[in-house]
């Protein structure tokens, strides 16, 4: 069976090689072939009957393992998944795309760690909670180094990923605990980048989700109609900012208003969380946090004392008891019921101020803070339109032919403050087309003002068909009210 | 009704697109065929698990079908391709069986089946590339985690002992 180990042997040790120093270096040997000759003979030398007993050995281990026994063993890594199909779909994966956001974050960390190490003056070889806060409001730093440290202090789930990331933390994960310490080093952030990058090639890229363009919603307006939205795209404000005005009052764009000079929402258009906006505003459920948070805001004294007692703070007991309480309003207990049903939301509330940590208490300051941060106290977007129609609805003084009056009102001034803004847009479009030379630059643009313009145009059309179709339905339903009041009369005339 | 189809087969006609795309991929030599066919690698390991149960109950031909359809399916599976490898040696097609361990060293320099096997190949051809093959067997498998890897470990220590042996009858020789 294996005869052929003679000729191997004689090539081995051919005549020319008998100095068995030169075997290993002379024929391309690895050092392993030529050490083991070396060792052998050794022993051999020294006592014949070791070397004939390994002999034996050997001979079992080659009948133990037989010649081309066929097994199947795939390539190491991420290797050996090329050429095969991903688990999902191309264009699915089970990851949240907020992971595209935390990878990049972790690239522009890792490239400028010690960047960010040195700007309190000090190489401690780690980052804390509170250095990463500091850089995001630096504005002598890059708005991606920016974007990146906004991301992890607002992304406390994915903080506490890196934070217990580490050489062992992987194989052990109890190793884990170990590094989690509220500080991240680099050692950490390379692994962490290592495990995205093996979670993205087993469960698929996750793809960002389309966002319609904001630009309608959030243009700033510009004949000062009341009640419309202000400006949100952190751009220079054009209209005036009014630092007094309460909460529910207008809000102007954040950086270098408040209290914390630049909090950098107009920074960054990094490559984490597009820019100005908060990151985390793309998660499908955002919108939902921020409503539930100023739900929470307005209705603070209800949740503070739900379970009893007023201590200006709001636990996973008070939220229960809200749940638990019959006499408590939808509003509330959806409110509630989204902060049971999202800890992690509840979490990144709880620690918005950065006061204490992880306590599992929401204090006063925390909803201001968030609020303040994600922008989500502005006044005139989605909840504060769910509120005034809420609020219509919910009101007993008016009779139901009222209400829906009221609420077609409400839209028909959206819909007026809509034209107007379109309206203007177009005005510019046109001072733009005006300006433009006849140079091939100029030409470019002049065509892409047109395209905007027959957009416009449309949209206008659309807008003037649904206001008019809006006094329509008014008009009709006022008619067929005061009809029926009047065959209500007549027959009570009648009767 | 009508809506329905309709969407039926805006959803059809998605699919369509999504497969005349991979399929241009597969053209170009972009893509495998196993990512045309949605195959996973965890389907491809299933697929060669019963490969090797066939062998090891001398099944040879239908081994052989098997690996090929693999090593078609995807030609950068360095597993497929060793493990193609050893049917055909066992088949006695000792050429193809070395294109086979080649092919794999190709996409993996260091696969253990593939050195080990061919290693062994070339050393009864008596080619000293086998040494080296082997010994880089041993390193890439140090602790035997492949039959090959141990076979290869038991090659080694034996040439190395009769090679010893040679040397001192050769030292006592006038």
């Amino acid at each position: 069976m294996v005869d052929f180990l003679k000729g191997a042997t004689n090539l081995l040790a051919s005549p020319e090689g008998t100095a068995v120093e030169g075997a290993g270096d002379t024929r391309g040997m690895t050092p392993l072939i030529s050490h083991s000759i070396k060792t052998v003979e050794g022993v051999a030398t020294g006592n014949v009957l070791l070397a004939a007993s390994g002999a034996v050995g050997v001979a079992e281990d080659l009948k133990k393992n037989p010649a081309a026994k066929t097994e199947y063993a795939a390539a190491s890594g991420a290797a050996k998944t090329e050429g095969y199909a991903p688990i999902l779909p191309t264009g699915t994966s089970a990851l949240d795309p907020k992971m595209l956001d935390y990878e990049a974050a972790l690239k522009v960390l890792e490239a400028n760690f010690d960047q960010l190490d040195l700007a309190d003056g000090k190489k401690s070889g780690s980052l804390s909670k509170e250095e990463l806060r500091r850089a995001a409001n630096d504005m002598s730093l890059s708005p991606q180094l920016r974007s990146a440290a906004r991301f992890l202090t607002e992304n406390a789930a994915l903080f506490e990923r890196v934070d217990s990331s580490g050489l062992l933390a992987r194989f052990m994960p109890v190793v884990g605990k170990l590094y989690n310490d509220d500080r991240i080093k680099l050692s950490g952030v390379r692994s962490e980048l290592k495990r995205v990058g093996e979670e993205f090639a087993r469960y698929g890229r996750p793809e960002r989700p389309r966002t319609p363009k904001p630009e309608a919603e959030t243009c700033p307006p510009s004949t000062g109609t009341p009640g419309t939205r202000p400006p949100s795209t952190g751009g220079p404000s054009p209209g005036t900012p009014s630092p007094g005005t309460p909460s529910p009052g207008p809000r102007p764009p954040t950086p270098g208003t408040g209290p914390t000079p630049g909090t950098g929402t107009g920074g960054g258009q990094g490559p984490v969380g597009g820019g100005g906006k908060p990151p985390t505003s793309k998660d499908p459920d955002f919108r939902e946090y921020l409503d539930a948070v100023a739900v929470l805001r307005d209705n603070w004294g209800t949740f503070d004392t739900a379970a009893g007692t007023k201590d200006d703070r709001v636990t996973r007991e008070d939220m229960a008891a809200l749940l638990a309480n019959p006499a408590a309003s939808s509003t509330l207990k959806k409110a509630a019921q989204f902060f049971k049903d999202h800890p992690e939301y509840f979490d990144r509330l709880e620690m918005a101020a950065g006061i204490d940590g992880r306590d599992g208490i929401i204090g006063w300051l925390d909803v201001k803070a968030e609020l303040e941060l994600s922008g989500g106290g502005k006044p005139g977007t989605s909840p504060t339109k769910v509120s005034s129609a809420r609020s219509i609805v919910d009101n007993p003084n008016m009779s139901i032919e009222d209400k829906v009056q009221a609420i077609l009102g409400a839209i028909s001034t959206e819909t007026d403050a809509e034209i107007l803004q379109v309206m203007d847009s177009m005005a510019s479009a046109g001072e733009d087309r005006a300006a433009l030379g006849t140079s091939d630059a100029d030409k470019k643009k002049a065509a892409t003002l047109d395209g905007n313009m027959r957009e416009l145009e449309l949209r206008l059309q659309r807008l003037l068909e649904k206001r008019k179709s809006m006094f329509d339905l008014m008009s009709n339903m006022s008619a067929k009210f005061n009809e029926m009041a009047k065959t209500a009369i007549s027959n009570l005339r009648g009767a | 009704m009508g809506r329905v189809i309709k969407h039926e087969a805006a959803v059809a006609m998605r699919m369509e697109s999504g497969a005349v795309q991979r399929m241009r991929s597969f053209a170009r030599g972009e893509a495998t065929w196993a990512e045309v066919e949605g195959m996973t690698f965890e389907e491809a390991k299933a697929i060669a698990q019963v490969g090797c149960d066939l062998a090891a109950a001398g099944r040879l031909e239908e081994a052989r079908i098997l690996f090929e359809g693999l090593v078609v399916g995807n030609p950068r599976d360095a597993g497929a391709h060793a493990a193609l490898g050893t049917v055909y040696q066992k088949l006695g097609r000792l050429e193809e069986a070395i294109a086979e361990y080649s092919a794999a060293l190709a996409r993996d320099a260091g696969h253990p089946v593939a050195l080990a096997n061919r290693g062994e190949l070339y050393l009864r051809k008596g080619e000293r590339q086998g040494f080296t093959d082997l010994s880089n067997a041993v390193e890439v498998d140090p602790h035997g985690e492949t039959a090959a890897g141990r076979r290869a470990r038991a090659l080694v220590k034996s040439i190395t002992l009769a090679a010893v042996e040679k040397l001192k009858q050769d030292a006592q020789q006038p």
